[in-house]
């Protein structure tokens, strides 16, 4: 394990988050001749190593049993203590609760528990005792189903327990829970016992008051705590818990079930020293989590649901040895911008593990002390995930002998002051006109409130809104005189100059085959134009005497008039309302020329350049090594800055 | 010649106008394949349609497709206001020689050509304060004659896209 050492080395050389180095030491995970036991060494290995505790697996301990072999041992009282505590702040108040409820269920603790109900302790002399004769009935249990095998003896192991009124509520695995079920009338303390399956839908009840005993085991870890806030960095010191010699004396990490609650615990605690989300992120920006043995964080997942907006956080000094061990993390700490993982056999495992850390971690800039991105280039990479809308060019005018400009020059001259002339130039028996309104379009949140619509509500003809057939039959208006009576309904307007004001328009045109012979000779129809208009006028409602300004979208098809008469006609114009919004100015924005890969990757060159200072040469040779990725090509860029020869940077001027 | 009177003219036109938006955006938004949409799917149509995006034009449907890609993710388009009218009751252009029930077709107004704007939304990301513009959208429907046929392949379209002009406001 050759990052064992090699962590010790690297966390002396440097100074993790700015914390004085610890006394205390780091990992001492006893490994090898001098391990003696394993009972009081925080052993957070991941659940998979577990579950199955076997007849021959698990000999020595059982539910926080003492071993009585090694190490300093913490009074049966005390461990109890710190067991009750441990479930008041888990099930207790809403801050614990809520620390803990990402974990429950899926740390193998409560899921796949058979729950019995054991009725007798209360009568029994046992209730005379300190906590009630709990611990007492429990170990009582235990030993006897333990021994009630006849064949290989096999050690029954009470994995929860809890006490409502009269009865006490024992979880078991599914094996275990059989062996006890079977001292159903046993006699403890004078009483015989009543074991029976609980129903399935048991919820311990989280009404328990805290007794004396719980609130100074809670003052204890509170003080625990505190020792281990250094203000002044706004650092946390998690690191090495299980090597806390107080820590260790309650009792707290004497096996891993243990230090699992114990560190739920601590994190409820946290929580509670502070009123408000706020308060707690200003007072804490760094967590040291270094040597803790933690191959998963699954085991000190809580970190993130207490300190979502943690800047920097120390892991080194563990057991993580891949992404998976990190997982629960991932998407979590959105804002953390510091993390190091010296000294996790991840190192040695996988050699991408830094570029996962910076894709997991948005805000991620700082690796093992080394700058990976600075906070502008994530902005800017973040910009740059951004939805870009697609670029918006001038007028795409295709017209046919000037017909469909001449047609705009007049058209909005004629309807602000002439509508019955218009009509009767250029509308004819066959020429349709509706109009739209859309009433919930966006809109500038700097112009005035938007113009009333009861002037066209009765009109309008949106589909999206008018479902009758009758409706939408009244609201077509077809013929110079539907068209005219509407029309001089509608309110007044006047649309700005299209000469002299064109970039309040947008306007395109194109041909468009197939339209109706109105002469009847062509069996196959004749060319026309398609013409979509943009824009803005002024109204006067002459009805309710308001003025302002609309939006508008107004599409003619204009076809070969009669002849005889005009030599085109309006076969159809929709007119569709909003509220006022400006339009883009598409005249002056120029279109960007399309990009292809030479000149993408020569502005990307010109871009790392400009933002490590290289010169194109070593730019080029940079981004080319990482398939033209210009994140990864920052990360290596960072990563190999050191090595880099002088010639590599552009000289400073 | 037998004409769709007005009322099978607003209903039948409506009705193709509304089905096709809900398709074609649900289309986009998905980013499903767009080709079927266009005549130029059809092989009665010897021209590709006019598709002119934010002032350019834009040569195939595949093309289309590309740059609402290059908006990126979670682009959505969403329709506020919808009408249409028939351009020519009893379309001709690309009809084959003889048009399977010509008369019943024509009465039933499945010959129409039809022009349909649409105006509306597109959400540029997620949530609330995504940014949105505005868009106005006009589109002219043809008649596909593969769906008119004796034995029409399933799934086909019945009218198609011969002219688009989309602008984002």
């Amino acid at each position: 394990m050759a990052p064992r050492g090699k962590a010790q080395s690297t966390r002396e050389a440097r100074n993790p988050l700015g914390a004085k180095s610890s006394s205390r030491g780091g990992i001492q995970k006893r490994r090898g001749p001098t391990r003696v036991d394993t009972d009081g060494d925080l052993d957070m290995d991941g659940p998979s190593k577990r579950p199955n505790r076997g007849p021959t697996t698990e000999t020595s301990g059982g539910r926080g049993r003492p071993s009585g072999r090694g190490g300093p041992q913490p009074s049966r009282g005390a461990a109890k203590v710190a067991q009750i505590v441990m479930k008041q702040l888990g099930g207790g108040s809403d801050l614990a609760s809520r620390v803990s409820r990402p974990n429950r269920g899926r740390g193998g603790q409560i899921e796949g528990l058979t729950w019995l109900r054991v009725r007798g302790l209360k009568q029994s002399k046992a209730a005379s005792n300190s906590d009630g004769g709990l611990s007492d009935l429990l170990s009582f249990l235990e030993r006897k189903a333990s021994s009630l095998g006849t064949g290989r003896k096999r050690h029954i192991t009470i994995r929860k327990s809890h006490r409502a009124g009269e009865f006490v509520f024992v979880g078991a695995n599914k094996e275990d829970a059989e062996e006890l079920l079977k001292l159903n009338t046993f006699t403890f303390a004078g009483v015989q016992l009543e074991v029976v399956e609980s129903n399935g839908d048991f919820e311990p009840s989280s009404k328990a008051t805290e007794s004396p005993e719980t609130a100074e085991l809670r003052a204890k870890l509170q003080s625990i705590l505190s020792q281990r806030y250094i203000g002044e960095n706004k650092l946390l010191k998690l690191d090495a818990l299980a090597s806390d010699p107080e820590l260790v004396t309650l009792g707290m990490f004497e096996n891993r079930e243990r230090a699992l609650k114990t560190f739920k615990g601590l994190m409820a605690i946290c929580d509670g020293l502070f009123k408000t989300a706020q308060e707690k992120k200003d007072a804490i920006h760094s967590i040291s989590l270094a040597n803790n043995s933690i191959d998963n964080v699954i085991q000190v997942e809580s970190v993130a649901v207490s300190f979502p907006q943690l800047k920097n956080l120390d892991m080194s000094g563990n057991q993580v040895s891949n992404m998976d061990g990190l997982q629960r993390w991932k998407g979590k700490f959105k804002e953390l911008e510091t993390i190091y993982m010296t000294g996790n056999p991840i190192e040695g495992t996988d050699v991408n593990y830094k570029t996962t850390l910076l894709e997991w971690f948005p805000k991620l800039q700082n690796i093992n002390g080394v700058e990976l991105r600075t906070a502008q280039q994530i902005a800017e990479q973040e910009a740059a995930r951004l939805p870009k809308p697609i670029p918006q060019s001038g007028p795409d005018f295709r017209d046919v002998n000037g017909i469909g400009e001449q047609f705009l020059l007049d058209f909005f001259i004629a309807y602000d002051t002439n509508r019955e002339g218009l009509i009767s130039r250029l509308y004819d028996a066959g020429s349709q006109f509706s109009l739209a309104v859309d009433a919930v379009s966006v809109r500038d949140p700097n112009a005035p409130p938007p113009l009333p619509w009861a002037a066209y509500i009765k009109s309008s003809r949106n589909l999206m809104k008018i479902n009758s057939h009758h409706a939408r039959s009244q609201r077509l208006f077809k013929g110079q005189a539907a068209i005219n009576d509407l029309w001089k309904e509608l309110p007044m307007t006047k649309h700005p100059n299209m000469k002299e004001e064109l970039s309040k328009y947008i306007m395109d045109c194109h041909p468009l085959p197939g339209l109706a012979d109105p002469t009847g000779q062509s069996q196959l129809g004749v060319d026309g134009l398609i013409l979509a208009v943009h824009g803005e006028f002024e109204e006067y409602d002459q009805k309710s005497g308001t003025t302002g300004k609309r939006s508008f979208s107004r599409t003619f098809v204009l076809g070969p008039g009669l002849s005889g008469t005009a030599p085109i006609r309006v076969v159809s114009d929709m007119l569709s309302l909003r509220a006022y919004s400006p339009l883009p100015n598409v005249f002056v924005a120029p279109s960007p020329a399309p990009v292809d890969a030479a000149n993408q990757h020569q502005a990307m060159i010109a871009e790392l350049s400009k933002q490590t200072g290289m010169v194109p040469q070593y730019s080029e040779m940079c981004l080319s090594q990482v398939d033209w990725d210009f994140g990864r090509a920052l990360v290596i860029f960072n990563e190999k800055k050191a090595q880099l020869p002088p010639e590599a940077f552009a000289s400073a001027v | 010649m037998p004409l769709p009177d007005a009322d099978t003219e607003v209903r039948v036109s409506s009705e193709a106008a509304e089905i096709f938006v809900n398709n074609y955006y649900q289309a986009i938004n998905s980013k499903a394949k767009l080709e079927t949409f266009y005549i130029n799917s059809s092989t009665r149509y010897s021209i590709p349609a006019d598709i002119s995006i934010n002032g350019s034009v834009v040569p195939t449907p595949a093309e289309y497709s590309k740059l609402l890609e290059s908006q990126g993710e979670n682009v959505l388009y969403e329709i506020e206001s919808l009408d249409t009218h028939i351009i020519n009751p009893s379309f001709q252009y690309g009809a084959p020689d003889t048009v399977y029930e010509s008369e019943k077709n024509e009465k039933s107004g499945r010959r129409m050509s039809i022009v349909v704007t649409t105006m509306g939304k597109v959400r540029f990301g997620k949530g609330r304060e995504a940014p949105q513009k505005m868009f106005n959208e006009t589109f002219v429907l043809v008649p596909n004659w593969d769906a008119m046929a004796r034995n029409p392949a399933r799934g086909l379209k019945r009218w198609l896209i011969m002219s688009q002009n989309f602008r984002a406001l």
